[in-house]
């Protein structure tokens, strides 16, 4: 396969990028939204863009933090769409609105993952599942090392009375 | 991860642990990677696509502005064009061959208006040289305008990554001007002319080939990956 600059990058490059990147992404974005299916859409709408436009891409510093970030905003928009869907269906119904979106995790922890904010989850997905450093995770998610920092110590601290000593 | 580390290895170690557990398992990467390749090249050339219709539809813009120029112009508005050599007759496409007067500075006065239109006709409208050719001052750019009985050569030039391609269109015919091959490429003359130029510019990645067709009169470029 071969993007569309075969002159500036090496065709390899890409597949490259998709063979060592594109699992981790799914797992830990399946992780951070509870939904496979939605994390596979998002990864790979996100690895197709890249590929169109890998001339430019292939000159960043991190590609694969580029297409995790388009990633993570594909999953935003879809879970928006889907907020905003359940809250009409709720207006319309007369029901009190429900803002979070369906999980069906499967352990404990990745339960109790599920209820935090948004943004800790999705820290606490890249770190601990992708296994990415604070600086990657950074990154990926345009913020601040601090930031991320700050998000996953309050991950960690809703989930440690959780997680089962080895 | 170790430089990362928060103080908290043994709660990280044991998040870890199950949050992985708790994620779906991976496939083969390789299979994926086979998987979406056709839905990526798909892609592509919808990208592309939409790209070439892009310029067509800029092309297509110049034309209309020049066209709406020339109306303009040719119709005795008041204003007047600058268009070297000053005094000289100068054709415009539908043939008629008019004398712009001499302004002292060069420049031409009138309204707003008529000097955006009188500079959109300059442009579309290349100024005959000596021997009758015409040098269009943006090939790249500038498309054929509306042709007349006899329409003046017009030359453009089409880039690609492998490289780029001068057509002439003259007596309703296509020619290839010049060519320019980029580091690393080789190329092809596919077709020269007269309906159709077609260059292929090569190297170990593959081949873009710049195809140039005579379509009612105007060139109409295509250019593709291989």
């Amino acid at each position: 396969m071969q993007p569309d600059d075969p002159g500036t990058a090496a065709p390899a490059s890409f597949d490259e990028m998709f063979r060592d990147t594109y699992w981790p992404m799914v797992r830990s974005l399946a992780i951070a939204c509870g939904d496979r299916e939605v994390a596979e859409d998002a990864v790979q709408d996100a690895f197709e863009r890249a590929f169109v436009r890998w001339r430019r891409i292939s000159r960043y510093d991190d590609p694969p933090s580029w297409v995790r970030h388009v990633a993570l905003n594909r999953l935003r928009d879809h879970f928006r769409k889907e907020t905003n869907k359940r809250k009409a269906v709720d207006r319309l119904s007369g029901d009190a609105v429900a803002t979070e979106p369906a999980y069906e995790p499967a352990g404990d922890v990745a339960t109790l993952l599920a209820h935090l904010p948004p943004q800790q989850r999705i820290a606490a997905a890249l770190f601990y599942v992708e296994d990415l450093s604070v600086r990657e995770v950074a990154e990926s998610m345009k913020l601040s090392e601090g930031a991320v920092k700050y998000h996953l110590h309050a991950a960690r601290a809703a989930l440690a009375d959780r997680v089962h000593s080895p | 991860m170790s430089d990362d580390a928060l103080g908290f290895e043994p709660v990280d170690d044991a998040l870890r642990r199950e949050l992985r557990d708790a994620a779906p398992r991976g496939g083969s990467a390789e299979s994926a990677l086979d998987a979406l390749t056709p839905r990526f090249e798909h892609a592509r050339r919808r990208r592309q696509l939409a790209l070439a219709g892009g310029s067509l539809l800029s092309a297509a813009a110049i034309v209309l502005v020049g066209a709406i120029a020339l109306g303009v112009g040719g119709g005795g508005g008041r204003g007047s064009v600058q268009v070297p050599p000053a005094g000289s007759p100068t054709r415009d496409p539908t043939g008629i061959t008019t004398t712009l007067p001499v302004p002292s500075d060069g420049a031409t006065t009138g309204d707003a208006a008529s000097s955006a239109a009188a500079s959109a006709s300059a442009s579309s409208a290349p100024a005959p040289s000596a021997d009758g050719a015409t040098q269009d001052p943006t090939p790249s750019s500038a498309a054929p305008t509306p042709s007349g009985p006899d329409p003046a050569p017009v030359q453009r030039t089409f880039d690609s990554a492998g490289g780029s391609v001068t057509v002439e269109l003259a007596n309703g015919a296509l020619a290839i001007v010049s060519t320019s091959t980029a580091p690393g490429y080789t190329q092809e003359i596919h077709d020269s002319g007269p309906s159709r130029v077609e260059v292929r510019f090569r190297n170990d990645d593959g081949e873009w080939r710049v195809r140039v067709d005579l379509v009612d009169g105007q060139m109409v470029e295509e250019t593709t990956h291989h």
